[in-house]
């Protein structure tokens, strides 16, 4: 499509003597535009009709040169355009300039292609108005959601080519910008009345493309208000399947827990009078369809711990798992209140213990905080549970699969921040 | 479509009416403005209106709007203080037909109302008129010069003749147009749409320009 411009036909061009130095002053869109401004002088010139009155006599130094000369034709969005002004505009408050480079086709009218921070976006006028009342921090449009940006005034410092209305050095208006990225809407209102245009980012590269242009352009700096957070559309874009991916494991955790039969193999209190002792809980058959075994330690501990390490041996197969349970629990109060440290119960999941018969051997140790004598005797429990739905796969398989999604989520937070930083 | 052939009193080149709707008609071969009177034409005047712009349309430029095929028979040019833009009669056929307005890349098509609102004594942009159980807001007020014509139109043309010409539009690309000269008053209903929409046929070209 770039390609078309350097076949086109020699250029339309009407051309007049500028009313104040008498230079050349060159009409590409002749019945269209409505000002020019000479480029010799910087004089605006009104080409509404023959008598070409000045509008404005040279009130600018003629130093800002386009990027994009005018005259050039690219093609944007599907259609060609020949750049038949350009001009220099300022935010009142806050004193930063972006450029707008007016394009021009004779049968599609006029765009606006804006250039602020190395950030590119091509405008066109809106005839299908917002339902916008007026100071609303949202509005839908088109089924996009507007979310006010900003609110200011503009003035245009720097005037070169021609436009549709009568253009002025100085001229003052009123802007808000609201924007749904690539989307930004904006209403314009002075005196005379107030009109909406809607512009969509434009990639630098689509610009120099588009315009051949061979020289630097502007580099892009921090984010620009309509520029699309990439971020936010991969969440967006990962948000169905991740959700679908959640869903369907909650349910199949939630049907395997259902299914599954948790089944209690055997429980056994044990007493231990001295500081060691070592048990075994005599040979135990395991079956079923999990070849998980859940195993849990309950104490009646206070201001006490425990320290128990178990040794699960499958008798048929003669290999052993080990597991130790460090268990301790504290109890006190303490300006008034009271607190706990610990548990008296733990349990653990043993994995790979298949059918057959097992026997568990327990080497525990004990102690107080506070020596107490005599020794106390203290009645601990083993329990031993088969088919546990085991969640520590769930669990990190859930972290796995919101891990990229989560990703994606904070940098979608930082570019946001990033957007609204230098306003 | 019922036709007239005469020849131009100016000229002598033969002129045509096409439609029976046609009230007058410029010369192609000498620009004169031709009158119909039954079986009569009168020359109203002589004066070659050079069309300068870059209007990609001509008298027999074709188009579908809503499903409709109409010709473009004919245009007004107006003038207002800061610009012009033009009216072009299109021609659906069974004496129906509508006003293209051609104006700076934008297009509205809009039929004459048949129940128009009643007329206001003051128009302000921002102001909001229901008609037809839908509210429009003003865009703009304009006062407006006939500068020029060119083909066939279903009344006379008066170069010089004035009117307010007021713009509304609507959610939903609705457009509206009140028309207002003396005790004329027209308001004419319609919808904004995109060139491409139209499938136009037989556009004129534009110098310098290709269009697909």
């Amino acid at each position: 499509m770039a390609g078309n411009s350097s076949e086109i036909k020699p250029r339309f061009v009407k051309t007049f003597s500028c009313p104040n130095c008498g230079g050349t002053v060159d009409v590409r869109a002749p019945g269209h535009t409505l000002s020019a401004a000479c480029i010799h002088c910087g004089s605006v010139i009104s080409t509404s009709n023959e008598n070409y009155q000045v509008i404005q006599k040279a009130k600018q130094q003629l130093t800002r040169l386009p990027l994009i000369p005018l005259g050039s034709r690219g093609a944007l969005a599907g259609r060609t355009w020949e750049v038949i002004g350009f001009m220099v505009r300022e935010d009142i408050q806050w004193h930063f300039e972006w450029e707008e480079y007016l394009l021009f086709n004779p049968v599609y009218g006029f765009r606006w292609l804006v250039q602020s921070a190395g950030h590119w976006t091509l405008v066109s006028a809106v005839t299908d108005k917002p339902d916008y009342k007026g100071g609303e921090k949202y509005f839908s449009y088109k089924g996009n959601k507007y979310e006010q940006f900003s609110t200011g005034a503009a003035k245009v410092n720097y005037v070169y080519g021609e436009f549709y209305w009568r253009v002025q050095v100085h001229d003052r208006t009123n802007v808000a910008d609201f924007i749904s990225p690539p989307f930004v809407l904006s209403l314009e209102s002075d005196s005379e009345g107030r009109s909406w245009s809607i512009g969509e980012y434009v990639e630098p590269e689509a610009v120099q493309e588009a315009f051949q242009l061979k020289g630097k352009i502007p580099q892009k700096e921090s984010i620009g208000i309509n520029q699309p957070n990439p971020f936010k559309k991969r969440a967006r874009r990962m948000w169905p399947v991740t959700a679908i991916t959640v869903i369907a494991m909650v349910i199949m955790q939630a049907v395997f827990g259902l299914v599954t039969h948790r089944e209690k193999v055997m429980e056994k209190e044990f007493s231990m009078f001295t500081p060691d002792s070592v048990f075994t809980t005599g040979p135990f058959v395991v079956g079923g369809r999990l070849n998980n075994l859940m195993v849990t330690l309950k104490a009646p501990l206070i201001n006490a711990w425990l320290d128990v390490s178990l040794s699960l041996r499958d008798v048929t197969r003669n290999e052993s798992q080990y597991a130790s349970y460090p268990l301790s629990y504290y109890e006190g109060v303490e300006d008034g209140e009271s607190w706990t440290e610990g548990s008296k119960e733990l349990w653990k999941v043993m994995h790979n213990v298949r059918n057959g018969e097992h026997i568990i051997m327990i080497d525990a140790e004990r102690g107080y905080d506070v020596q107490v004598s005599p020794m106390q005797p203290l009645f601990f429990t083993l329990v031993v549970e088969r088919n546990v739905t085991s969640f520590s796969n769930f669990i990190i398989a859930l972290v796995l699969i919101l891990l990229p999604f989560l990703y994606n989520g904070i940098r979608s937070i930082i570019f946001e921040g990033g957007r609204y930083a230098d306003q | 479509m019922s036709s007239l052939q005469s020849t131009c009193p100016s000229c002598g080149a033969p002129i045509e009416f096409h439609l029976a709707v046609s009230l007058m008609t410029t010369c192609v071969h000498c620009g004169s403005t031709v009158v119909r009177h039954d079986l009569n034409v009168e020359l109203l005047g002589k004066e070659a209106i050079v069309m300068q712009d870059m209007s990609p349309f001509q008298t027999g430029t074709t188009g579908v709007y809503e499903g409709r095929s109409f010709m473009l028979m004919g245009r007004i040019k107006l003038m207002y203080d800061f610009g012009t833009w033009s009216e072009w009669y299109a021609y659906f056929g069974n004496n129906e037909g509508g006003w293209l307005a051609e104006a700076q890349g934008l297009y509205m098509m809009s039929f004459e109302a048949e129940n128009p609102p009643a007329r206001q004594t003051s128009y302000k942009p921002g102001q909001r008129i229901m008609i037809g159980g839908t509210e429009y807001t003003v865009d703009d007020v304009r006062s407006v010069t006939y500068i020029g014509t060119e083909g066939e139109l279903p009344f006379i043309f008066e170069k010089g003749f004035e009117a307010l010409s007021i713009d509304l539009s609507a959610p939903g690309d609705l457009f509206a147009n009140i028309s207002i000269s003396g005790d004329d008053y027209h308001v004419y209903l319609g919808k904004y749409a995109e060139f491409d929409s139209f499938g136009f046929k037989n556009l004129r070209e534009i110098h310098g320009w290709e269009l697909k």
